[in-house]
């Protein structure tokens, strides 16, 4: 029975691969939320010129070292504390809701990656895998179709929450939300008309033929930036939580893992939104912005892509340990008392010779992709899967630089009025969602 | 290396011509992926149920806790059943007729390529209908949130 | 993939959208109390309709069907219900005089539409895809003179929802010229108060 099964696996690798990636490929994306809480803080601490979380840590044993992780292991603490806290339901909520709404939008954002095109289709013996999990001809809509309903979570969570503060961030939040549904779905039509199809992997193909679509699109592009910020109701559009104003907003009176529940979505939407906008606008798994270097050319080269990949992350994690060296020097002059200047110049040390070793590690591993990775030597098989993967990393890379982009403008732009929010959606991003359309429309049949 | 991608390129697309996606191909992932995104929040949900127990083991009650969050004056303003804005019913309708007007051009946007100038001229006088359902909300103050 | 097992799952998932469907229906009418849960089982009516169109290889409706009715429609209802005075919500009586109507108009569409359909052989064929983006456009966009002319419709829609525009705004415009009753009662509550 297990020899046949096993049998069964190594005849069929990419219907194995197809049978596994719909559970792999959210999984993999919850996996980037610690990250991103870590780029938020980390990002928050240097935007505003301050220490940033660096109090949590965990003793090792046998070096006699606190490893605090730049802040990482204030992820773990939060998970603890969150997933510890007395499950608790107020009296005077509508349970039942209550306890359902935290979880929609979780839920649409585990179900939307799917229909991201995460790599270049795989033919094979009798079959396509597609880089789409879910691969439908009318994939963008059933992404916004999918997103749209997420607006419920926020509804329910703060009628069910049954407090004044809730119910007010809950609909600000939802008229907010349905006002810029309207902009993000017509400035994304430039791009589609111009492709001719609404499928995602569609758009990236075109965009590997001829050039990005920021290129050809840049106010649809700017528009959708500004409509997806909205939707993921991050600041400056983030009245829907207006700590300020109302508390919490729409979570108020939510607490322990429903509380969790929420967050993780509000991140799980962030990436969402960057891969989009990276595969509408930044051509998805493409690696370059010019004709010629599409999947097929990536798929020749991939050992040489993968190489100069890990070299740039060598070079990354180098220069990061030269960043570790100079803090180190300046908390070695600062005026702290002994013991902590000898702990912090440990954990310093720890980190760079860690850090040193992972970069020269994948020198390494760049030098040993450049020779080894081929066709020749690994087959049709692994070429493909290889390929497939360096694909994913180019779109996560992409998308990343755009949760950056959030982060950046969260703590370096003020919170919109809920007026001029509105205002902005209805009177602005409307009129110019149209009149790019237009002119999109007359400049295309001009070109021919 | 030269001589490889055309042959790829070619083969690509006749084959993906070919093959279709199954009914198969579509559920199944679909499937999985609801199963998870469900089971996740519940899994999640549950270990926050169980773990609390482990941790508290006592239910904590005062009467603060069981207000709302208003700073104590809950109970002296009333409950959170309050009538709320005209404005926010207008919007939600005004989303609807965009939202039929923009899942409308999607179809439009897919046909573009293939049609002539003609195309155009669809766009310019749906565009204008548009525009003229806009001009009269903007005249009327309905789109003004602080009036 | 797996092209053997596409007989055995079509009836599975429609089974399961259908008791799904029929499920929250009745949990609709009958169970329901208060106007959300009657909305939000509403949406579940929808959605499982939105898996049944997609059995059905129309994904193209499936997907409007979430986007539109789901997102847009049902969003304005709850809307409606949140906006709209609560304090009543939990008084509305499962039965009154309007459910004899409620009852009888489906269940005299339900019939005759029974009575209509029965009489010739349901055919359909299973492969054959109908309801696919592609195709509606092409017929929808045909701009040739021997094409259907189906274009004039998307103009009609552009009329249709222009005069769906004025009308909601009318209907709104009243109470935001007015002092808004909710400024009203609160003026009266501070009254009562003193």
């Amino acid at each position: 029975m297990l020899s046949t099964i096993i049998d069964w696996i190594a005849a069929h690798p990419y219907q194995v691969v197809g049978l596994v990636l719909p559970i792999v490929i959210p999984l993999a994306l919850f996996q980037i939320l610690p990250l991103l809480v870590l780029m938020e803080r980390r990002g928050a601490a240097m935007i505003q010129d301050r220490a940033g979380p660096n109090r949590a840590y965990i003793p090792i044993p046998f070096l006699n070292v606190k490893v605090r992780g730049f802040g990482m292991i204030f992820n773990l603490t939060d998970a603890v504390k969150l997933l510890f806290k007395e499950h608790f339901t107020p009296p005077f909520v509508h349970k039942g809701y209550y306890r359902i709404a935290p979880a929609i939008p979780l839920i649409t954002g585990l179900l939307t990656p799917a229909l991201i095109p995460w790599f270049s289709p795989i033919v094979y013996q009798g079959g396509v895998l597609s880089g789409q999990t879910i691969d439908a001809n009318s994939g963008i809509l059933m992404l916004f179709a999918m997103a749209s309903l997420s607006v419920y979570g926020v509804v329910l969570g703060s009628w069910a929450s049954n407090s004044k503060y809730s119910l007010l961030g809950g609909m600000r939040a939802s008229a907010m939300m349905i006002s810029y549904e309207v902009s993000m779905g017509l400035s994304v039509i430039g791009m589609l008309m111009i492709v001719g199809s609404v499928s995602l992997t569609d758009v990236v193909e075109w965009q590997g033929q001829h050039t990005w679509g920021f290129v050809v699109q840049p106010v649809g592009f700017l528009l959708f930036l500004v409509s997806m910020f909205a939707e993921c109701n991050r600041n400056p559009f983030d009245v829907a939580e207006g700590e300020s104003e109302l508390v919490a907003g729409f979570h108020t009176e939510f607490n322990g893992v429903k509380f969790m529940l929420y967050m993780s979505a509000e991140y799980l939407h962030m990436i969402v939104a960057s891969v989009l906008i990276a595969t509408v606008y930044f051509g998805g798994y493409q690696l370059l912005p010019i004709p010629g270097f599409g999947p097929e050319w990536v798929k020749a080269h991939v050992g040489q892509v993968l190489a100069i990949g890990l070299v740039g992350m060598a070079l990354g994690l180098l220069g990061f340990v030269w960043v570790i060296k100079n803090r180190k020097a300046i908390h070695a002059r600062s005026d702290s008392n002994p013991q902590d200047k000898a702990e912090r110049a440990k954990e310093y040390g720890l980190y760079m010779a860690v850090f040193t070793l992972a970069g020269l590690g994948l020198l390494g591993a760049a030098g040993a992709s450049w020779a080894l990775i081929n066709i020749e030597r690994l087959g049709q098989g692994w070429i493909d899967f290889i390929t497939a993967a360096v694909q994913f990393n180019i779109v996560i890379a992409k998308a990343l630089l755009f949760c950056w982009l959030f982060v950046w403008v969260r703590w370096t732009i003020p919170r919109f009025r809920y007026d001029q929010i509105m205002d902005l959606g209805w009177k602005v991003l409307l009129n110019v969602a149209l009149v790019n359309l237009l002119v999109t429309a007359v400049v295309a049949k001009l070109i021919g | 290396m030269k001589e490889q991608v055309p042959m790829d390129a070619s083969n690509t697309v006749v084959a993906a011509a070919a093959v279709s996606p199954t009914t198969f191909d579509i559920v199944f992932p679909l499937t999985i992926l609801v199963v998870l995104a469900l089971g996740l929040p519940a899994a999640l949900f549950g270990l926050n149920v169980v773990l609390s127990k482990w941790a508290v083991g006592f239910n904590n009650q005062n009467p603060a806790k069981n207000e709302s969050y208003e700073s104590g004056l809950g109970a002296r303003y009333g409950t959170a059943t309050e009538k709320f804005s005209i404005k926010f019913y207008l919007v939600a309708m005004l989303f609807l007729a965009f939202d039929i007007e923009v899942a409308f051009l999607y179809p439009w946007a897919l046909q573009f390529n293939a049609g002539g100038w003609g195309m155009v001229g669809l766009l310019v006088v749906f565009l204008i209908l548009l525009e003229v359902g806009y001009l009269y909300l903007y005249r009327k103050g309905a789109l003004d949130w602080d009036k | 993939m797996f092209e053997s097992l596409n007989g055995a799952l079509g009836p599975i998932y429609f089974w399961t959208f259908a008791v799904m469907a029929l499920a929250s229906a009745i949990s609709l009418v009958f169970i329901c109390r208060h106007p959300l849960s009657a909305a939000l089982n509403l949406i579940g009516v929808m959605l499982s309709l939105a898996g049944i169109y997609a059995l059905l290889h129309s994904p193209f409706l499936g997907v409007l069907q979430v986007l539109v009715y789901a997102g847009a429609i049902m969003m304005l209802v709850v809307f409606v219900i949140m906006v709209l005075n609560q304090a009543k919500d939990h008084q509305v009586p499962r039965f009154d005089g309007f459910s004899i109507i409620a009852i009888i108009l489906p269940v005299t569409i339900g019939f005759s539409l029974v009575g209509f359909l029965g009489k010739q052989a349901l055919k359909a064929e299973p492969t054959a895809v109908r309801a696919e983006i592609q195709p509606i456009s092409a017929s929808l966009f045909d701009l040739t003179a021997a094409g259907p002319g189906y274009y004039i419709l998307f103009e009609l829609i552009g009329v249709l929802l222009l005069v769906a525009v004025v009308a909601a705004v009318l209907l709104a415009k009243r109470r935001l010229d007015d002092p808004t009753p909710a400024a009203e009662e609160k003026k009266e509550d501070a009254h009562g108060h003193h």
